[in-house]
């Protein structure tokens, strides 16, 4: 096949590629529009996994849990007020960015370990009425004393799962709360020390948080 | 100000914020976005880079027994700009499915296209770093025209060399960002030693080997035609 071909075969895709765009972008403005399609026409390679290929991966660690979503919304509510402060308080505010998605890492840390406290609690080994059951039903003293502490360490997992699930939900309810303080910062009198002070509410109760589960931020 | 729906200006982010560009990145409803102005950034640097070099190819006198002779055929001015954007773009995307199978291989369940943002992330701070070094090579460029300070054709070869000597920067950007993202992608496979450097070699390798072949091919191409 010579250039003339080549040429030709990537004109289709390119063309195909290019409609997805135009379709997938019509609800920008008209020059990002036009833009955006004659972009993927030439580059069409790059655009390619956009229109066919997986979204990507959760940003919650190496397996998703059931609070990602949230997290991530907590992550770009902060992002975006603390954006929203550009040009008000941006020098001090700009090394915060880091700070939040620290915040938002040991935030994702403590969800794992609840799911992992999940994962745990559904295993026969921690299935309390499976070891009720087992206490009502027999004889053996001994057997029933293992059961007894057995059944002590679920109702000791159970107890650090619901504590870990409702400090999560705590600050996941203090992320949202100081995410709308801070966009309403941009018209006080004092914004960077009282977003600072904001953020360091933020800060103690994840730390809290994960210091109760002995975790620690990466 | 930047709104919910606006990315920030990526030359910002490329220059200095690096960790935000990997969430934006992860970030479903803004990735397209992202891509669409690296590509942008990557193109402008590649072009500008192009018509230097073209403008200095045009500019000194090379014996027609030189190595760098082909740099006088036709005009380098305007078919330099294009052989670099379709010799680095060109490589990139032809590497795409390469970099995707190292990814996987290195134990990181990237999908195909963080890997494409990526790639494009590399291309993008290379351009920074050329539009930061174009003035250098023009100074050079002037010295050699104006006043025969420095050597036309070793003018010729920086201006050539820039674009992979800066791509170092941009391949140790991903370096620097996988390192980060490693944290929070899934993980296909155990992963043992310092897979992140094998993987970001492997793709500085398999693109090293590529762009230039390519670079020579599609400059031969375009200076017979403009």
């Amino acid at each position: 096949m010579g250039a003339t071909g080549t040429l030709l075969i990537y004109v289709v895709v390119g063309l195909t590629v290019a409609a997805w765009t135009w379709m997938a972008r019509r609800h920008s403005g008209p020059w990002a529009h036009g833009v955006a399609t004659l972009a993927a026409l030439v580059f069409w390679p790059v655009f390619l996994p956009f229109a066919f290929g997986r979204a990507s991966p959760s940003g919650a660690g190496e397996r998703g849990s059931r609070f990602d979503q949230r997290i991530r919304e907590g992550e770009l509510r902060l992002e975006r007020a603390l954006a929203s402060l550009e040009g008000v308080a941006e020098n001090l505010l700009a090394p915060q960015r880091a700070h939040v998605a620290k915040l938002s890492d040991g935030l994702r840390a403590i969800a794992r370990r609840a799911e992992d406290m999940e994962q745990l609690l559904s295993t026969p080994e921690f299935d309390r009425r499976r070891a009720e059951a087992l206490l009502s039903s027999t004889d053996d003293d001994a057997y029933a004393e293992r059961l007894r502490r057995r059944l002590d360490n679920v109702v000791r997992l159970e107890t650090m799962h619901d504590d870990a699930v409702r400090d999560l939900e705590r600050a996941l309810l203090q992320v949202e709360e100081i995410g709308s303080k801070m966009v309403l910062l941009r018209f006080a009198e004092d914004p960077d020390h009282e977003a600072l002070r904001l953020l360091e509410e933020l800060s103690l109760t994840v730390e809290g948080a994960t210091e109760g589960l002995a975790l620690t931020t990466p | 100000m930047t709104t919910e729906t606006q990315v920030p200006g990526m030359f910002d982010l490329v220059l200095s914020d690096q960790a935000r560009l990997d969430r934006l990145m992860l970030d479903d409803s803004r990735v397209i976005t992202v891509i669409e102005q690296l590509l942008a950034l990557s193109v402008l640097g590649l072009v500008l880079t192009g018509v230097a070099v073209g403008v200095a190819a045009e500019a000194i006198d090379i014996s027609s027994y030189h190595p760098l002779a082909a740099l006088s055929r036709g005009t380098a001015v305007l078919w330099m700009p294009l052989t670099a954007v379709a010799a680095f773009l060109g490589a990139l995307s032809i590497c795409l499915p390469s970099f995707y199978f190292y990814t996987q291989l290195a134990g990181i369940d990237a999908s195909f296209r963080l890997v494409t943002a990526q790639a494009l992330r590399a291309q993008a701070t290379t351009s920074v770093l050329l539009l930061a070094a174009l003035p250098v090579f023009l100074a050079l460029a002037l010295a050699n025209v104006a006043v025969d300070v420095a050597s036309g054709s070793g003018v010729l070869w920086v201006g050539l060399l820039l674009p992979f000597v800066l791509g170092l920067f941009g391949i140790s950007s991903v370096y620097r960002s996988f390192s980060r993202l490693v944290l929070r992608l899934p993980k296909t496979h155990a992963r043992r030693g310092k897979f992140v450097r094998r993987l970001v070699l492997a793709w500085g390798a398999v693109y090293t080997f590529v762009a230039p072949v390519a670079m020579f091919r599609i400059g031969q191409a375009l200076s017979e035609l403009l």
